[in-house]
């Protein structure tokens, strides 16, 4: 029973900071452009707020499961054909210097430049997840925004504005937001289903997102998104 | 031609216990059948035993996540077509009886009787997880042995030789096997490949069990 027409709306709350959902991103961008009945919208939230919302701890906290997901990112990572690289120094990118600055910018991409929000969020993920890059100071934010075709005056209105307590509290409301639809970590997705919302954790949930919206499980067919950089 | 293709052996340990490992059991046998180049080796460990070894915690003591999985679970089982009901007796067998007795009995039926492993194996999983049975009361080994096929004498040896030193060292040895492979809970699999042992958890990561083996994974309900 095809719904032609019909558009599923698929809410992906996201932070760059997250490996899993780099992965999960990919993914559900490359699927919106192919499948005529998702209509994906990109939810900037703070990962570190959720953690601290719901007292989840990180994964990589429990040591032999940290060396675990070194191996396992890789493999899925290949299996999908996404490119992949593990910044030298882990727990300084994940845990000292964070995304903070990087999801203020998103949530202020999402209201002023939208059209922009994917290949932003997709420049943010590689300067970590691919490149080692840092996304914390306003040089690599800029050199972030330049990539992506943002004017420098726009860039340069947007990081006095990530700055501000308005955007501070509405990254805060969005992460909320994720909280009460049930996330308790990243990546977290959210089907607008007739019959109500199903939220689904993990890029491992991604078959059942299929099955949800009536489209076949792809396998292990390469995810390319790179045309849109 | 005519050459017998090389099996690849995969290790999968497993607890009655985690309904997640039941979900992966059920599959791994479904693709046990049509995987010829296939050699499952099943394990039983004891998940408390990994749990406290490697200070991980089950995902179940966070309120939140324990939510979802009670989403979670029954939307997997429904799409893979396999019977599934939580059990009712559960917070008995995680926090108080345990599944000791039953894992003892696991791991001394995989050293004495290896033909019967897996159908006791899967019989225990499904009054966990399928019957809403209460394992840990008395008898139930013992008629799940009996219905797995051991005669009343075989059946007899293997009870007293659970609660024997060497059935109790049995099954350390056999946890210790998945900690030594770098197993931080339940289900783990480790696929033996020529470049050497993959260690793969949850059972989420069959697609993954399956590209290293050669095989198609497309994920539908029979799979």
């Amino acid at each position: 029973m095809s719904q032609v027409g019909k558009k599923v709306a698929v809410e992906l709350f996201y932070d760059v900071l997250s490996p899993y959902t780099y992965i999960c991103f990919e993914i559900l961008t490359h699927y919106n452009t192919k499948w005529d009945n998702m209509d994906l919208k990109l939810k900037p939230v703070s990962l570190r707020g959720i953690m601290g919302l719901t007292g989840n701890r990180p994964p990589g906290l429990v040591e032999a499961k940290s060396k675990y997901m070194t191996k396992d990112l890789i493999h899925v990572a290949k299996y999908y054909g996404i490119p992949f690289r593990f910044p030298m120094d882990v727990p300084n990118v994940m845990f000292t210097k964070g995304s903070l600055e990087a999801q203020r910018l998103l949530t202020v991409v999402q209201n002023k430049h939208p059209g922009h929000l994917e290949s932003l969020s997709r420049a943010l993920f590689h300067r970590i997840w691919v490149r080692d890059e840092d996304i914390t100071t306003d040089d690599s934010l800029t050199a972030a925004c330049q990539a992506v075709g943002l004017q420098d005056l726009e860039t340069k209105e947007m990081l006095k504005l990530i700055k501000t307590n308005e955007v501070k509290d509405e990254l805060k409301a969005h992460t909320q937001a994720a909280c009460n639809a049930g996330a308790f970590g990243a990546p977290t997705y959210v089907v607008h289903l007739k019959d109500g919302p199903i939220t689904l954790f993990g890029v491992d949930r991604f078959f059942l997102l299929c099955h949800y919206l009536n489209q076949e499980w792809p396998g292990n067919e390469t995810v390319t998104n790179n045309s849109k950089m | 031609m005519g050459r017998v293709p090389k099996k690849v052996v995969v290790d999968f340990f497993f607890d009655v216990v985690s309904p997640y490992s039941y979900i992966a059991f059920e599959l791994l046998q479904r693709c046990n059948v049509k995987w010829e180049n296939m050699d499952l080796k099943l394990k039983p460990v004891f998940l408390g035993g990994i749990m406290a070894a490697t200070g991980n915690q089950g995902p179940a003591m966070l309120p939140i996540r324990a939510q979802y999985m009670n989403k979670d679970l029954p939307r997997l089982a429904e799409y893979y077509n396999m019977p599934f009901q939580f059990n009712a007796h559960i917070q008995k067998l995680f926090f108080q009886k345990g599944t000791l007795p039953t894992q003892r009995v696991l791991g001394v039926v995989k050293k004495d009787y290896p033909d019967i492993l897996e159908s006791l194996s899967s019989d225990m999983f499904r009054r966990v997880w399928a019957d809403n049975e209460d394992i840990t009361c008395d008898g139930i080994l013992k008629t799940a042995c009996q219905k797995a096929g051991l005669t009343d004498t075989a059946r007899d040896e293997v009870l007293s030789a659970s609660i024997s030193d060497t059935g109790k060292q049995e099954l350390k040895n056999l946890t210790q096997q998945a900690l030594d492979f770098g197993a931080f809970g339940v289900p783990t699999y480790v696929a033996h490949l020529d470049d050497g042992p993959k260690m793969i958890f949850g059972s989420d990561r069959l697609f993954l069990l399956a590209s290293y083996l050669g095989h198609e994974w497309t994920a539908t309900r029979n799979d």
